[in-house]
């Protein structure tokens, strides 16, 4: 902790000196993110997008920025787009997702959706500004069809006994923060956060340049796949794993690696 | 003097000049250190370490053979958790240093006076200086930093860190990071080129390798691998003109042209190639395969596998240190 504290003390003011004799402070960026919550916290969601938050905002301090989440209920979304935040992370419900991705759409700024546990709902249209870090039913489908396995299989984002491609790394900082195992929830929320402050962090200064990245941009989730939104509907292609006792992977049907 | 005695007189003399190098290999799950002969590419004895054993350095002298040791056990700090010196003529472990937790990757410095080491699970890179073998300075680089890489002039030291994709610059003068900069995702390994005036980060995750101009800590280019590429270790050749890159689960080696900046070549090796290093006059590549459990040694010239030697298990990192010494 000795060295966090150090860290912090290191980066906290950075001062420049001025040709007209003025301390002031150097212009730095403030890259702000926002989570939409509904009253009824999810601890997974708001934990993983904490950790990822966390990290970044670590990463920004090397790179001379700032990196800032805020956390907020639905109605206070557009309050946070008006404080600058570039990139909404939410939906956890198929209402709440609706809502959000109205907004998004309306306003041009991103959205990244995760998924509470159970929600069965169907794939949403394709929107230019709207990208799904969970898997859908459909996705599910799809990789028990590639699995071509039993029924009793349950297919999942994330597993907390996944050790291989820095998978057990990820589990262990989550567990050490936080004191619970990281839950699927827990994932797409720490990789929603991730995926928007890399976007941020590379250069994209406005919501619609974010929404750009997010298209372009390959992503590491620990999967050991380059992680990437499908163009045609904004999924997150990614590794899924097969559930029944054992835990299997089940890398996704099209990938360029 | 007697013919038998000039003859005497004449090995001696000529003998460490033409002494072949020893390259050794540190196996993670076999705790220990496999030593090969490189003028016959046989393996020759085996070095027990404990832990886990990665990341291997020789001193700038060749007399001192580094290894990073950790826990097996993850994220647990353990007494394991050093540095051992292992004495190249003495074949045998003469010191632990204090490293940190969770030692992975290091580096010497051209002084051989302090080693700079990354710690993994805390997010820190460690100086420990050799004279008083313990860790005199703890700085804070990106999360879970891994590649360690040292400029030829000895001024820099280039930390990457896996989750944050980042770079750390370290000056080595005043023990401080100066600079950090973005690379493509999960940066592993670093390596300079001869001259100092370009770095060569691999990117696992992305695919590529980020070529840095090191006047500026800027990376001025990424080359893309062979598809299923998953680029980790790294050496340059001596003259600068090529770049190894071990492919990890791409069970090959790439080779890119330091002035065109591309690849312009692949090698099939063993399975999950990881560490590399190059005999001292660059015609000879060996790579540790981590899954294959054993090393192969390309000839740099024809490209080829000339070589599979069986070593012990999860091979991880190569060295290779000069073999005069060990004709005295």
């Amino acid at each position: 902790m000795t060295t966090r504290r150090r860290f912090l003390q290191l980066t906290a003011t950075a001062l420049a000196w001025t040709g007209s004799g003025r301390l002031v402070r150097a212009e730095t960026r403030h890259l702000l993110l926002a989570q939409i919550l509904p009253a009824t916290q999810s601890t997974a969601a708001s934990q993983g997008a904490l950790l990822a938050a966390e990290e970044a905002a670590r990463t920004a301090e090397l790179l001379g920025t700032h990196l800032e989440l805020r956390v907020g209920q639905p109605g206070e979304a557009t309050a946070l787009i008006d404080q600058g935040a570039l990139a909404l992370i939410g939906g956890l419900d198929a209402s709440a997702r609706a809502a959000l991705a109205k907004l998004a759409e309306a306003l041009g700024v991103p959205l990244l959706t995760t998924r509470a546990p159970g929600d069965t709902s169907p794939d949403e249209p394709l929107r230019e500004h709207v990208f799904h870090v969970a898997s859908s039913p459909r996705d599910r489908r799809e990789a028990l069809a590639r699995w071509k396995g039993q029924e009793s299989v349950e297919i999942v984002d994330w597993h907390p006994s996944l050790k291989r491609f820095g998978a057990e790394q990820l589990n262990q900082r989550y567990k050490e923060r936080f004191g619970t195992a990281m839950e699927p929830l827990a994932w797409t929320s720490w990789m929603a956060v991730k995926a928007a402050a890399e976007a941020a962090l590379r250069g994209a200064d406005t919501p619609a340049e974010l929404s750009r990245r997010l298209g372009t941009l390959g992503f590491d989730g620990h999967k050991g796949l380059r992680l990437r939104f499908r163009p045609s509907d904004h999924h997150l292609q990614q590794p899924l794993y097969a559930v029944s006792g054992v835990l299997a992977e089940i890398a996704p049907e099209e990938n360029d690696e | 003097m007697t013919a038998r005695g000039l003859f005497a007189l004449c090995l001696l003399t000529v003998g460490p000049a033409f002494a072949a190098p020893f390259v050794y290999v540190t196996n993670e799950r076999s705790a220990n250190v496999t030593v090969i002969d490189a003028a016959t590419d046989k393996p020759l004895y085996n070095l027990h370490t404990g832990g886990r054993p990665r990341g291997i350095q020789v001193s700038a002298d060749g007399r001192t053979v580094y290894v990073a040791r950790s826990d097996p056990q993850f994220n647990k700090q353990s007494p394991l958790d050093s540095i051992l010196a292992i004495d190249v003529a003495k074949k045998r472990v003469t010191a632990h240093l204090d490293a940190g937790s969770d030692p992975e990757q290091f580096a010497v410095s051209r002084d051989g006076k302090r080693l700079f080491i990354t710690n993994e699970d805390a997010g820190t890179a460690s100086v420990t200086d050799l004279a008083q073998r313990k860790v005199t300075a703890t700085l804070v680089v990106g999360v879970e930093p891994e590649g360690v890489a040292l400029s030829p002039d000895g001024r820099w030291i280039y930390v990457t860190a896996e989750t944050s994709n980042t770079v750390s610059v370290i000056d080595t003068k005043r023990n401080e990071v100066v600079s950090s900069f973005l690379v493509d995702p999960r940066p592993r390994a670093a390596a300079f080129s001869p001259d100092g005036t370009r770095a060569w980060i691999t990117s696992e995750i992305g695919g590529t390798v980020s070529v840095v101009d090191v006047k500026h800590h800027e990376v001025i280019a990424a080359i893309d691998l062979a598809l299923r590429a998953k680029p980790v270790g790294i050496v340059v050749s001596p003259d600068g003109r090529w770049v190894y890159v071990a492919n990890g689960h791409g069970d090959s080696i790439s080779v890119v042209d330091a002035k065109k900046l591309e690849a312009v070549n692949v090698v099939r090796v063993g399975r999950r190639p990881w560490g590399l290093a190059l005999t001292p006059d660059g015609r000879k590549l060996y790579t540790a395969n981590g899954l294959s459990n054993d090393v192969s040694v390309i000839d740099t010239k024809a490209l080829k596998v000339i070589a599979t030697i069986p070593v012990g298990e999860g091979p991880w990192g190569v060295a290779i240190a000069p073999g005069a010494d060990s004709a005295k």
